[in-house]
């Protein structure tokens, strides 16, 4: 599913849509640009409500998921950072500016980093996913920031065009290779997703068999 | 325009090489662990 939405995609924003009137062809960013920085929202969104089940109702299958999704939730931030960044160039006339909504994005890939790190830290796994799940829950701060950055204070960044209550404000044509992107890109999550959780529980499960066979040979 | 079109394939290029450097990355890892708990077996067994 991944590569046939990502195919496809990439066939429709590369070939099939029109060039913007005032962009031209850089508007074609915008395909993995925008959903990659939806994702990496998502990604930290579903981290937070894992966090919440982690903490609250101590869900061991919660702490392994929110773990495996940080990694690639800082890959789709990274992406978002880098490709706006190459998009910044022609159409700002600068590769980076600290403008509210770029330095939020850049604080959410310092959250994620610290996340990995911090779970990563602990010899006791359950410490290191508490203190994640409790980073997380602070960086969820960062979210609603992101979002509105654009509407609060006077940006660089153009304002929401897809995600908007009157409606989305994009032509039909741009509207579709971006769908069929975030769709490919929300497969890929939940494809790695599911490998990352298979390989934390092998992971964990040799950690187990090697102490039982230690405690069996003492 | 064929200067604006350096900055598409570029961002296109850099999406694609983080996704199939962390997938490939993922995958390596899942093959060890899988590997890891086999042969944990296997000499679990030899020993017995």
């Amino acid at each position: 599913m991944t590569f046939i939405f990502i195919s496809l995609g990439l066939w429709y924003g590369l070939f099939n849509s029109p060039p913007d009137y005032q962009q031209g062809e850089t508007v074609r960013i915008m395909y993995v640009h925008v959903p990659a920085a939806w994702m990496a929202m998502m990604v930290y969104l579903s981290m937070t409500i894992m966090s919440i089940f982690a903490l609250v109702w101590r869900h061991p299958l919660a702490d392994i998921l929110s773990k495996c999704s940080a990694p690639i939730g800082a890959s789709f931030t990274l992406i978002a950072l880098v490709t706006g960044s190459i998009w910044g160039k022609p159409t700002w006339g600068t590769w980076w500016v600290w403008d509210a909504r770029l330095t939020s994005v850049f604080i959410l890939f310092l959250i994620y980093m610290g996340h990995i790190t911090l779970v990563r830290s602990f010899e006791d796994e359950y410490k290191g996913a508490r203190a994640g799940a409790i980073l997380t829950l602070i960086g969820a701060f960062n979210l609603p920031i992101i979002k509105f950055s654009v509407d609060w204070w006077n940006t660089l960044h153009q304002p929401a065009s897809v995600i908007k209550l009157d409606g989305p404000a994009i032509h039909i044509d741009m509207m579709i290779p971006l769908i069929l992107m975030a769709l490919g890109f929300l497969f890929f999550y939940f494809s790695f997703l599911l490998i990352n959780v298979q390989t934390e529980l092998n992971n964990r499960k040799l950690k187990k068999l090697f102490i039982q066979s230690f405690s069996k040979k003492n | 325009m064929e200067h604006h079109l350096m900055f598409v394939y570029s961002a296109y290029f850099f999406t694609f090489l983080v996704l199939i450097l962390i997938g490939i990355n993922f995958f390596l890892a899942f093959n060890r662990s899988n590997k890891n708990i086999s042969s944990f077996k296997n000499k679990a067994k030899k020993n017995k």
